[in-house]
This record gives structure tokens, sequence and C-alpha cells, in this order.
């Protein structure tokens, strides 16, 4: 015994000090290659991917977008690999693994550190047992950890070499593509945009931005009065708000939070409450009837940072338009009796309100006139939509009128109108006058209406021959003796009508001389005296009166004149004397009458007819001319100014110097402020030029000038904020056109130099004389 | 939008405005639309002769009331005048239509009448042109009453056209009493005021409308057309002419 | 595995390539100039002519004028290859003439001559500081030339510049405006009437102060110290307006024309005033109604005419005028304006003996304010002082040589003192004057401005009375076509005619010059870099090697 006396090994976990040992080694050796790698790999995959980019860049241009995300991609990728190692390597696996990994790169070890592990916490007896323990330690003791975790390094190196090269390379070969491309991606603006910068920098004066936001779009609403009867509009935008005076505007707008206040106030007016809904600021404004505009102001800070002008244009609301439809003339009565029948109509913008009949009674003459006047309503009103319409039956003999007396009537209207109104407006005036006893206009007066004289009147020509012509169309259906007793009787109206005419020549001709001027038929009149037309008939220049005719000689004159009554014969006449000169149309008149009435005597109603309708075309013409005419044309003798000049006596006689005259209110000072301000524009700051234009517009506004115009600097003014400067300027500019029409009218071509005089002109001119 | 509302009144306007002139004739035509303009004129008749015209007092024809009340003013006025200054004058006036734009050819115009007066709008448009250009419409109440028909009617319608503030007091010291008499105590009263006819007021000032300060309208309740309508050649009756205010209205009228 | 290798030498190759190929081109690869047809082409290559190779020249073809952001784009491309524009079509050049005088709240001339293709109808407008103020339409005539002016109204006095503009070419000229308060006018009437009341209305509204001299007869007249025109009445007046059928006596006409002529007073006769004749204006005067359209009238622009409206005036045309009188309005072949320098003053006949009526019947109000006040302005703006300068372009650029002409009265060209130049930096210059001995009564002088900015001129020991600006680069510094032209210049190309700039850029393109659009290649290139890549990559994974 010898292998008897070996001591046997420890029981407890003989192989645990050398398994330890390895697997330490084998973990160091991991770790370090895990770093080693790290280091080197990270900064290949960055300097690589950069490189890649920046040529991608050159070869595709990339937005600056693009840039921007792309080039955080290289420095994620290098530091992304080293971080994910040292995780790695503050993490390692757990030791089996490590043993595994031993087990696989360290061949000489045959498993068996695996083995021993598995036996590591079994108590080992038997020789085959303590056999294998001692083999195995001693293939422990031999085994190293070397060559466990190779490092691998070519291929990282290599490309980092290589992206370091073409980086270099590209920058040495071009330095200012590398700087350009530098710049693209360590600021990845749009290139040509700093370049602009730059040449903005000097080309452009550099405009700050203004600091505040400023007025939004406005957004207008116009309720119009109750009385008008519109429909409420709606509308956005800086243009001139047009509205009827009463209605109510609301203007609304976005109210920036930046702002303190939005105050408003009526141009030349008080300050308007301006309230606040949310996020919008509120303004209502009862429109009054000289509106100007409103001026807005945004106030933050204590201080004004944008204004604006809205100009209001009051919409007029014209008066009603009356007419007077009847009587369609003035009318001269013989006596105040029968009724008259006025018929007036009046039409509004919007809609009639009151419609009645005024009248003026004015009775005397001279220097003493009374008047009593009063209103009635008409009988009937027919109201259709915004006109109106409405009749009245006048009872003259009611009036209690007296010779003389002259009413005038005029109907008269007034409108809905109650805020600025109610706007009235009156009829043209008609005269209805009541003859004195020395006038006689009876021919007019009762040939003039459908008369509806009491207690058996005179049938108007017009009456008589509706009846005559009744009797023609009836006669074939009619008796002989039945047509004979119609004929007498038209033949009898026709009589009487007659009568008067003659009865007014026999008057006319005995009387013409002391008879008033400025009766009517005056403009018959040839001979008509000086002085006259005077109502009272004033003492100076009464002429004499010609001697008196008797109603026999004026009646043969007249049949003389007129022979057989044909119109010719009595207008080619020249050698009558006054009286026949005086009554010539009236005895035409009457000789017409003459006819018809013998042919309707003669029961040829047919043949009657002509006359008729010759007298009536005369009596129309009479009429006529007695509206265009009221009261006849004055003859006035002509003075001798040779005579009379030199001859006043010079007391009292000192005329002074005239003042200077006032040059024209002119809009002068107001465009050179325009000048002023429109050149500022673009040099100032756009919140300040918004300022300045916008009070230009309230101060254009307040001089009452051209609403257009102000509003077309209110716009300018939005747009000078905005720093849209062209499109200011021009506003203004159409603006000033506006306001100076004129402008333009200066511009000619210079007259031709062929004309030697206007060559010598210019040459001299040109020198200033 | 309303403007466009507007324009469309406005063209429809001048079209009828086109309308009423394109027939002259028709004078009593009754036209609203007519009176948004005064009346174009028609070239005149070739001015008589060398130098400037003669000074022609014209008379407005107006289509309410008696505008021919006072017929002798206008030779009166005339005659003193040629006797006072050296301003040729015409023999006699003229009468124009108030709505015809003959008045245009007159820069100074006399209106007068007891009855009550409204003018029509056509009249109303070319008042109010004649006096912004520069004419002087001379307003006589010849009722000279203040509760007259005649002056509530002309003072509303002065109104009217000029606006409600626009007829003022003259102050007596105004040139108009300096132009050629000295009258120091403003306008010379009438026999009217003092005859216990009318309102039986002594009137202390005429009124006017003042444009650009000179007078265009100057409106009197005095009654110088009742003092001043008489034959001229009866003015030798009288120890002091009372026609002398005339002519300082007529100097005012042609010098400022 | 072989296939693996072959793909990944094909990628390296490849990759190679990709990475040399910039390099290879930039080294050799010719460029074509780039052709910009229009704004949007400009727009669409910004980057690629700001980033990235150059052409070797870019080329602007269109013919409409460049906007702002255009020139901003070339002025910053321009920096990198020479640029070469077209012409507008028809080019259009304009001339413009400072006023001679000018006065403040008077009015003055503008003139300008505008050349470009016969036949074209160019609008021309005048502007200031302040915006456009005029603005005419020319047709240019059979030689493509058209010539006018401008009446404009320097409102305050110093140095005006104004801008005349013309299919696209703007020029400035400028003009010292000296001090001028309202003009002192005296209108005499031997007795008053319409044409009397209403000159003077027009003439006050407009800001005249006015004098009458109104008789009434009978020794009376409106005006203190009778009516006539006497030596100490036209002491304080600027102009004189003799009105229809004013008795002028031979001491007043006597007065009248020593102070126009001496003094530089301006007279003007209305009406067939037989003094015209002796004022060297017209001989004989026919009486006759004139009708306003039947006036025609050929006005200095300085003057107002009065609208052709249907009315009617008396007038006395004159016949045959005197020579040196130019004609500024005719009317059935007889003159009715006449208008002449008189000694240092200025003299006017009007035949029109009622221009109120175009006021009263049509209401033509304004313009019959400006026509009078035009009338007395021109009257009123006879040069005072015996010397005048003159000086041919106010505003021209710093460096380029500028004449001052002085133009002297004979009795005051004897001893004429020397001019006085202050520059912006309050540099004074004295400049000796030499007389033209072509041209008697006329000195002149040169300079040449170095810095930019404004030049007063002055007699010695007298206030200023001219001005020059020099500007910085050309006086058209605000024109678009002007700043393309210098883009162009300092780029080293130039502006040349639309229809010669394609042969010159090609003459400009290296042989073989690629449009400059390198993108397909490239594209291609490296999405076969992608393509093999991820080609070799597959092959890898389906070997198991991945």
């Amino acid at each position: 015994m010898s292998t008897i006396a070996h001591a046997p090994p420890s029981t407890s976990r003989p192989l645990r000090a050398p398994a330890d040992r390895l697997i330490a080694g084998v973990r160091a050796a991991w770790r370090r290659s895990v770093l080693l790698r790290a280091l080197v790999i990270g900064p290949a995959l960055f300097a690589a991917a950069a490189v890649a980019l920046v040529l991608i860049d050159l070869l595709i241009p990339l937005r600056a977008v693009l840039r921007e995300t792309l080039r955080w991609l290289p420095p994620l990728m290098g530091a992304g690999w080293i971080g994910y190692a040292l995780y790695r390597i503050l993490n390692p696996p757990p030791p089996r693994r490590f043993a595994l990994l031993a087990e696989e790169r360290i061949p000489a070890l045959e498993n068996r550190l695996l083995t021993a592990f598995d036996m590591a916490e079994t108590v080992p007896d038997g020789v085959v047992h303590r056999a294998f323990v001692a083999d195995t330690e001693r293939r422990l003791q031999a085994a190293g950890p070397r060559g466990v975790a190779p490092l691998h390094l070519r291929t990282p190196a290599t490309i980092l070499a290589l992206s370091i090269g073409i980086a270099a390379l590209f920058a040495l070969a071009f330095p200012g593509a590398a700087r350009e491309a530098l710049s693209r991606w360590m600021h990845p603006a749009d290139a040509y945009a700093s370049k602009w910068r730059e040449v903005r920098a000097n080309t452009l004066p550099a405009v700050p931005p203004a600091p505040m936001p400023m007025f939004d779009e406005f957004r207008w609403r116009v309720q119009p009065p109750a009385y008008a009867g519109l429909a409420v509009e709606e509308g956005r935008g800086d243009e001139p708000v047009s509205a009827l005076p009463g209605s109510h505007v609301r203007l609304r707008s976005r109210f920036p939070g930046r702002w303190d206040a939005v105050r408003a106030s009526a141009i030349g007016g008080a300050p308007v409450a301006v309230r606040r809904e949310g996020e919008e600021w509120v303004v209502d404004y009862t429109m009054p009837a000289d509106a100007k505009g409103l001026t807005l102001e945004a106030v933050a800070s204590g201080e004004t940072i944008d204004r604006r002008v809205v100009p209001l244009i009051p919409l007029p609301d014209q008066a009603p338009d009356v007419q007077l439809l009847a009587p369609d003339a003035d009318l001269v009565l013989a006596q105040p009796s029968g009724r008259l029948t006025v018929r007036a109509s009046a039409g509004d913008d919007y809609g009639v309100g009151a419609f009645w009949l005024h009248w003026t009674r004015s009775r005397g003459s001279g220097e003493s006139y009374e008047f009593t006047e009063g209103d009635w309503q008409f009988t009937r009103v027919a109201r259709n939509g915004r006109t109106a319409s409405g009749d009245f039956s006048i009872d003259l003999a009611t009036l209690g009128l007296q010779a003389g007396d002259v009413m005038h009537l005029r109907a008269t209207a007034r409108d809905r109108n109650d805020v600025t109104g109610p706007g009235e407006s009156v009829s043209r005036t008609r005269i209805v006058r009541i003859a004195r006893p020395d006038e006689f206009d009876q021919v007019n007066t009762d040939l003039g209406l459908p008369s509806e004289l009491p207690k058996d009147p005179v049938l108007s020509q017009r009456m008589i021959i509706l009846m005559t012509e009744r009797l023609v169309r009836d006669a074939p259906r009619m008796q002989r003796a039945e047509v004979q007793a119609r004929s007498n009787e038209i033949a009898r109206e026709q009589g009487r009508l007659r009568e008067v005419v003659g009865e007014q020549i026999y008057i006319r001709g005995a009387d013409s001389g002391v008879q008033p001027q400025g009766v009517d038929f005056g403009y018959l009149e040839s001979g008509g005296g000086a002085g006259g037309g005077h109502a009272a008939g004033d003492s100076h220049g009464a002429e004499p009166a010609p001697a008196a005719a008797t109603e026999e000689a004026t009646l043969e004159a007249a049949s003389e004149a007129t022979g057989q009554g044909t119109i010719d014969e009595v207008s080619h006449k020249h050698d009558e004397g006054d009286l026949l000169d005086v009554n010539r149309s009236l005895l035409t008149l009457h000789n017409l009458m003459w006819s018809a009435e013998g042919q309707l005597k003669l029961i040829r109603p047919d043949s009657s007819l002509p006359h008729q309708y010759e007298a009536l075309r005369m009596i129309q013409a009479m009429q006529r001319a007695e509206r265009v005419f009221p009261r006849g044309n004055v003859a006035v003798d002509p003075i001798n100014v040779a005579e009379a000049r030199g001859q006043g006596k010079m007391d009292d006689v000192g005329p002074v110097a005239r003042t200077r005259g006032a040059a024209l209110a002119s809009l002068g000072p107001l465009l050179a402020e325009l000048d002023r301000v429109a050149a500022g524009i673009g040099r100032r700051a756009p919140r300040q030029s918004a300022l300045e234009v916008s009070a230009l517009a309230a101060r254009a506004l307040e001089a009452g000038v051209d609403r257009q115009a102000a509003a077309l600097i209110s716009q300018a003014s939005g747009e000078a904020g905005a720093g849209r400067v062209e499109r200011a300027r021009d506003l203004l500019r159409r603006a000033r056109g506006r306001l100076s029409p004129s402008a333009g009218a200066g511009a000619r071509p210079l007259p031709s130099t062929a004309d030697p005089a206007a060559a010598e002109y210019f040459r001299r001119i040109g020198r200033g004389g | 939008m309303r403007t466009a509302a507007s324009v469309r009144r406005a063209a429809l306007a001048a079209a009828l405005v086109a309308l009423a002139l394109a027939a002259p004739g028709v004078r009593s035509a009754p036209s609203v639309a007519a009176a948004r303009g005064p009346a174009a004129l028609p070239a005149q008749a070739a001015p008589a002769g060398r130098g400037p015209e003669a000074f022609t007092f014209a008379t407005a024809r107006y289509e309410s009331g008696n505008w021919d009340s006072a017929p002798l003013v206008p030779t009166n006025i005339l005659h003193s005048v040629a006797q006072y200054t050296a301003i040729p004058v015409a023999s006699q006036g003229v009468l124009v239509d108030l709505s015809s734009p003959e008045i245009f050819r007159f820069p100074y115009l006399f209106l007068t009448g007891h009855l009550p007066l409204r003018f029509n709008p056509q009249e109303n448009a070319n008042l109010k042109a004649y006096v912004e250009r520069g004419g002087l419409l001379h307003v006589e109440d010849h009722s000279h009453d203040v509760d007259g028909g005649f002056h509530k009617t002309a003072v509303a319608e002065l109104r009217r056209i000029f606006g409600a503030n626009a007829l003022r007091p003259i102050p007596n010291t105004h040139e108009l009493y300096r132009s050629f008499f000295l009258f120091p105590d403003g306008p010379p009263t009438t026999s009217h005021e003092l005859n216990g006819w009318g309102d039986g007021l002594v009137h202390e000032n005429l009124l006017g409308v003042e444009v650009n300060g000179r007078l265009g309208v100057l409106y009197s309740n005095k009654d110088y057309a009742s003092e001043w309508n008489y034959h001229a050649r009866n003015k030798r009756f009288q120890s002091v002419d009372n026609t002398r205010f005339g002519v300082n209205i007529v100097v005012y009228a042609l010098t400022r | 595995m072989k296939a693996a290798a072959a793909l990944r030498v094909l990628v390296l190759s490849l990759l190679v390539a990709a990475l040399a190929l910039p390099v290879w081109r930039t080294r050799t690869g010719p460029l074509a100039p780039a052709w910009l047809g229009d704004a949007k082409a400009l727009e669409g290559r910004s980057d690629s002519l700001l980033v990235g190779r150059a052409p070797p020249a870019i080329a602007r073809a269109s013919t409409d004028a460049p906007t702002a952001r255009e020139l901003e784009l070339l002025a910053a491309a321009s920096r990198r290859a020479p640029l070469y524009a077209a012409l507008p079509r028809t080019p259009v050049s304009v001339g413009v003439q400072p006023p001679a005088r000018a006065l403040s709240g008077r009015a003055a001339a503008v003139g300008f001559r505008v050349r470009g293709a016969p036949g074209d109808s160019v609008r021309v407008r005048v502007a200031d500081e302040s915006g456009m103020l005029d603005s005419v339409s020319v047709r240019l005539d059979a030689s493509g030339g058209a010539s006018g002016a401008f009446r404009v109204r320097p409102p305050r006095a110093g140095w005006r510049e104004w801008i005349v503009d013309a299919g696209g070419r703007t020029v400035r000229t400028g003009a010292w405006v000296d001090s001028a308060g309202a003009p002192r006018v005296l209108v005499r009437a031997g007795f008053p009437h319409w044409e009397s009341k209403f000159v003077v209305r027009a003439l006050e509204e407009s800001g005249a102060i006015v004098e009458t001299g109104f008789d009434l007869g009978r020794g009376q007249s409106v005006a203190a110290g009778g009516g006539a025109a006497t030596p100490d009445r036209l002491a304080r007046t600027d102009a004189a307006v003799v009105l229809d059928a004013t008795p002028v006596a031979e001491a007043e006409r006597r007065a009248l024309a020593e102070w126009a002529s001496a003094r530089g007073g301006g007279v003007l006769l209305v009406g067939g005033q037989g003094a015209a004749g002796a004022f060297g204006l017209a001989a004989d005067a026919q009486s006759r109604a004139v009708d306003g359209p039947a006036v025609a009238w050929t006005l200095p622009p300085e003057l107002a005419a009065l609208p052709a409206d249907r009315v009617r005036s008396a007038a006395a045309v004159f016949g045959a005028v005197r020579p040196g009188t130019a004609v500024g309005a005719t009317a059935g072949g007889g003159g009715v304006l006449a208008l002449r320098p008189l000694g240092r003053g200025r003299a006017a006949a009007l035949a029109l003996t009622e221009t109120w009526r175009w006021r009263m019947e049509a209401g033509r109000l304004a313009e019959h304010r400006e026509f009078w006040r035009a009338l007395v302005d021109w009257l009123a703006s006879a040069p005072r002082d015996p010397l005048s300068i003159q000086l041919p372009e106010p505003v021209a650029p710093a460096g380029a040589r500028r004449e001052l002409i002085v133009y002297a009265a004979p009795d005051a060209a004897g001893a004429v003192p020397a001019l006085v130049v202050r520059g912006p930096d309050n540099h004074v210059d004295t400049l000796a004057l030499a007389a033209d001995p072509a041209r008697p009564g006329v000195l002149r002088a040169a300079m040449v401005p170095a810095d930019t900015g404004l030049y007063t001129v002055a007699f010695a020991g007298r206030a200023t009375s001219a001005a020059f600006r020099a500007t910085a680069g050309t006086g058209a510094a605000e024109d678009g076509w002007a700043r393309l032209a210098m883009i162009a210049g300092s780029s080293g190309g130039r502006m040349l005619p639309a229809d010669s700039l394609r042969g010159v850029v090609q003459r400009l393109a290296p042989a073989g010059a690629s449009e400059g659009s390198r993108l397909p290649l490239a594209a291609l290139l490296f999405g076969a870099v992608l393509l093999a890549a991820a080609a070799e990559w597959a092959i890898r994974r389906l070997r198991g090697a991945a």
C-alpha cells in the first residue's frame, strides 16, 4: 500500500474555486471586447451616415424640413450603439452563459466545466469521481480565457476610416461646397431664404413686424328703423356702412387677449359704448341723421395701438312726392258755387303716412291781404304699397267765398319717418279765383269745367258735342220728329253758350280800356296799358279808355269780320280797328258756335260737329294759355338811360373799397396731410402708419369730404397696418383722386413748335423769360 | 348693397333728367327727378355789340303766387343806377322763368309777390345752383307781413333749399349798406312799414344767405317792392330818392 | 457564397461610384446656363441656382418688367454666375425737363419727351413723394417720339422732386422751389360788370390777394384812392388784369408797361384793348361771339383751358399777333389768347370778355377758378432777378459731371458773381463762371459732385436759387429694368435684345453641357446602391450567414 495511503480531496465543493476563476476571466474578456467594438462601430456609423446624407443632399438637394429631421440620424445611430454596449456591460448574462461560452471557445475543457458545475453541490465519493475531479481541476488550471471574446474590429474601422477619408477628401477638394453643406446641415433653413435675407438687408429697408395684433376684419349688421319695413342687412370689410338714420348698426370683430380695451367714438360726436362678448368686441350704435363715421381704437398698456375708421353714410329718406291731378289748371270762377273735385296722389320711398288737402284763402287786394287756412281730409284715400291717392269734392257754395277771393289748394303728404322726419311735402299749388264783378272770364269758367252750376246751367261745349254725337248715332233708328226735337234742343244749348261768348265780345269791346290789367286773356291784348299788373291797380300809369261801342256794332263787325266763319278769313284780316283786334279770338269762337247752331236747327247734326270741334279746340287753347300766363304780361315803358345818366344828387355817397374775399375753404391742408402720410408709409412701422392713416380718415370725415374717399383712406389704414405698403399707397392715391378730381387736367402735349412764335415763346420761357 | 341701390336711383334720376331736358317745350312737366340738378342751358343768341353787357334787371317768374306784383320796380332801379353811376344799364328789365336755365344769364335776380310761394322741384334746383355759382337772389315780401302767406312760405322754402340756419339777419354794418350810398343805420325804412298796412313793424335787419362771405340771397320784409313800384319819371317829386338803396344792392351784386 | 461575395463587391463598387460621382462631375461635367423663361422658372430653380454647382450663366428671357422678388432672387443668384437678361420688347426712353422756374403755390411745368416704337400709345405719369399727381396717354408719332408736360403746383418752398414714369421707365427730376406768397392781383375795370365780379371772385376763391380798381362814374370807385393803376399801387402787385372797356389813359398804360418790363410784373389785357398793340401782343381786334367748343387751346402747360361747354361769350378776337408772341388759344382763325415775355415781366391778351358764363351758365366753378388762377400765376411768375440758374440734369448720379448755366439779362451780364455750391456735408465750393462765346448773356460752370445728396447753388452773397441732387448709382434706381441692368452688369453679364439672348447664351454653354438637371442619374445610382445592398443582405440571410 501506497495508493491506499493517498489522501482523499476535500469533500465540500471540490471544483468551485477554479471554475469561478475561469468564468471571471471569460467575463472580463467579454466586457473588454464589447466596449472596444462599441467605441469603434459607434463613430463609424455616425461618420458613414453623415457622409451618406451629405452626399445624397449634394445629389438631390433636400428640402429644409427633411434635413432638419435627417440630421439627427447619424448621432442617434452612433450614440445608440455605444449606449447599448454600455447597457450590456452593466447588465452581463448569468455565469452559466459564460460557462457555455467558455466550453464553446476552449475545446480543451471538453465540457468538464459544465459537468463540474453540475456536480458542484454534490459531495464526491468513489474513486472514479475523485479521479474526474482531479482531472478537471488539472484542465481548469491549464485553461485560460484567451480568445474567448475576439474583437473583429476590421470592418467597422474600415468604414470609419473610409467615411472620414471621403469627408476629408470632399472638404479639401471643394471647401466652398463643404462649407455650404456644413451650413445647410448645421442651420437647415433654405439656403436661398438666407440669401434673400442678405439681399434684403442691403437693398430694402428692414421693416420690423407689428408687435401687437391689429384689428381683424369688421363684421357689421344694420337693422333699419321699423317704419322703413326693410330687412336686416349684414356685411363685412372696411367699406362704408350706409343705413337709414335711426338704424341700429352693430359692429363686431375679434378681441385679442393682449388688448386692454377697445374704444369707440362717433366722429365729431360722443364716445360710444363697446362691450365684450367672449372673444369679440361689439359696438351698438344708433345711426343719427348727420352720422359721419365711427372711430375704433384698440388700447394696450395705455397706448393706442391700432385705430380704424368706419365711414357711415346716412341714406336719405326722401320726402313724399305729391302730385295734384285735378284740377289740372288754375281756375277763375264766375261765382262761388258748384262742386269742384280735387284729386291728388302721393308716393314715398318708404310709404306715405298722412295725406290731406291744405287750403289757404287770401282775401283782399293791394296792400291788405288776409289769409285764412285750413286742412281737409280726403273723402276717399286709396293706398297701394308706397303710393296713395285721394279724392275730395269741394262744395264751393259752403265756403263763403266772396268775389275776388283766391283759394290756394295743395295736397300735403307726410311720410312715416318717425326718426328724422316726418318728411312732409306739398303738391304744386292750384289757384281758384272767384272773379270780381269787373272781371269777365265767364267763358273760361263755363266752358272750362264740366259745369255743375245750379239752376239751369250753361252746358259746356264738350257736353254739347257729346249730345250731338249721340244724336248722330241714334238718328237712323229714330222718328224724324224725335230727331228734330233733340236737334233743336241741342241747338238751344249751343245758342245759350254762344250768347255768353257774344256777351263777352260786347263787354270787352266796350270796356277794354278801363278793365284792369293782369286779368285773364290779357295776352290777347296788343295794346295793354302801362303800369298795369299790380293787383291793387296802382295809380301810376293808368291809360285813358278808348271810346265804347254798341253790341249791334260789335256783332255786325263780328259777322263782317268772320264772313262764313272760316278761321282763315279771320286770321288774315289785318285792317280791323282796336275793337276787332281785341276780340278776334272770341269773334271766331262766336262765329263757329253760330254755324254749329245753324246746322243743328237745320237738323244736320253731323255737319254741325266740325264747327263744334273747332270751337272746343279754341277754348282749350285759351285755357292752356290761361295756365301758362296766369297773370298776363305787363308792358312797361322803357326808360331813357341817356337822359337819366348823371342826374342823381350825390348826397351821402362814399362807396367803400370792397373787403377782401376769403379763399375758398380748400382741401389743401387735408391733401397735404394725405401726401405726408402717404410718403411715410413704408418708412415708418406699419402700426404707426396705420394710426396716422386712420387719423387722416377721421379728419377727412370730420371735414365732410366725399365718404367714398374717406372709406378708401380707412381701408388704406388697414393695409398699412398689415404692412402691405403698395396696396395702402394705391388706396391713398385713389382717395386723393376722389378728393381732387381736377388732377389730370394739367397734362397735355406741348403745343407744336412748328409755329415760330410758339417756338420763340418756349425758347424764352425755357429760361424763365 | 345699399350703395348699389343708390347708384340705381341716381341712374334713374339721370335718365329722367335726360328725358325732361329732351322735351324743353313741356314747361310744366311734373317731373320730380328733373329737379335733381339745374336745367341745362341752350346756347343763347350772340351778345350784342362790343364790351360787356349792360346791367339787366331780371325778375323771376315762378309758378305759384303773383310774381308780377311789382312790375315797375325794374325800370325804376335801372333808372336810379343810370342816374348815380356810370354802369351801363338796359332800358328795361327782363322776365325769366325761375324753372328755366335762363336765370343763369342774370347773376342778379329779383323775386317778389303777395301770395303763398311754393317753388316746384325744378325751381328749387335752379335756385340752389344759382346761388352756389355766385348769383344774388333778391327776395321782397310785397305784403311786408311776417304773418303773411308770402313771408311764411318764402322763408320756409328758402330754409328748405339752403338749410335751416342759412337765412340769418344781415348786420347793419354790412358792406351792402356802404357799397355806394352810406346807410349807417342799416336798411332804410319804407313808408309801408309805418302806414299801418301789413304787420305794422319796422324791421331792423334784412335777412340773407351768405356763400363764402358773400350774399347769395337777400331777403327783405320791408317791402321795397311797394316802395319802388312806381314809374321812374315820378322820382322827381321826391325830396330824397327812396331807391338809393336799390343802387347799393345793384353795386353790391356787381362788385362783391 | 460566391453570389454573396459578388454582390458585396457590386455594392461596394456602386457605393464608391455614388460617392465619387459628384466629385467626378464637379471636376469635369459641363453644366448649361440656367435658362429662365419666366418668374415661375426662376422660383422652380431658385435652390439649385443658389446652392450646389453654379451654372456658367443665368439667362432671363422674359421681356416683362422684373418683380421685386425676381430681382432679389437674381441679385442673390448673380453672385455665383453672370446674369444675361433680355431687354423689354419696345424699350421706351423718357427724358424729363424740370420746371424753368418753380414758386411755391404757383403753377409750374414738368416737361417730358418719350421715345419708343412709332404708333405706340404710352401712358405717362408724374408723381412726387406723395404719390401720383397726374397722368396722360400719348401716342408716339411716326418718328417714335412724343412730348408733353404736366402742370404741377409745388406746395412748399425748397427742393422738390418729381418722378416721371412711362412704359416702365422712371426718370426723376427736381427743382429748387422759391418761396412765393399768394399772387397779388390788381383787377382794373372801367365800371363793374359781371366779368369783373366773377374774375375777382374766382381769384379770391383760389387764394389770390385781389385789389380792385372799379370806376363807378362821377368820381366814385370801388377802390381806395381811385381806380387807376398808379405806380405805387403796382409796386404792391404781382399781376394786373385790365378788363374790357377800361379806359386806360396814356399815363396808366406807360406805368403798366414800365412796371412789367422793368420790374417783372405781369399784365393781362382782356377784350379789345387798344393797348394790346402797345404791349407788343396783338394789333387789331374784331368783336364777335365765340362758342366754347370753337376755342382751340394750345396752351403752355402752366396754364389751364376753359372746358368746351356750350357757352357763348362775347370776344374781341385779334387777327395777327406781333412776332415773339405765342398764341395760346384760337377760335375761327383768330387769336383768343396771346402770351409773350415783356422785358423782365410778362404780358398776355385775352379776347374772351365773358368767361363768367362758364361759371354761371355751365356751372364750371372749379375750371373757371383754375383758368384765372393759372393765368395770374403765369403772369406773376416772371423772374424778378436778372440772373437765373438752370441745371439741365437736376437729379443724376454722383460722379457725373454737372453743367450749371446762368442766364443773365443784358444789363446784369457785366458783373455776374461766382456760384457757391454747398454740398450735403456743408462743404462749400465756389465755381467761376465762364461766358459762352456763342450765346451772349449765357455763362457756364461745371462741377462733379462726389458724394450723394443735395447740393444747393447760390450766387455769392445771395440766397439759394437752385439745387441738384446726386444719387447713388443711376438716377433711375427705382426702375425695375434699371435694377436688372445693374445686377446684370455687376455680375459680369449684360442686358441683350430678347432675340439675341438665346444665341449669346448658347455660345456661353460649354460643349456637351447637360441642361443641369442632374437629378435622374443620381437618383438612379442611389436607388441601385440601396437595391444591391438589400439583395446582398437577403442572400446572406438565406445562407444563414447573417
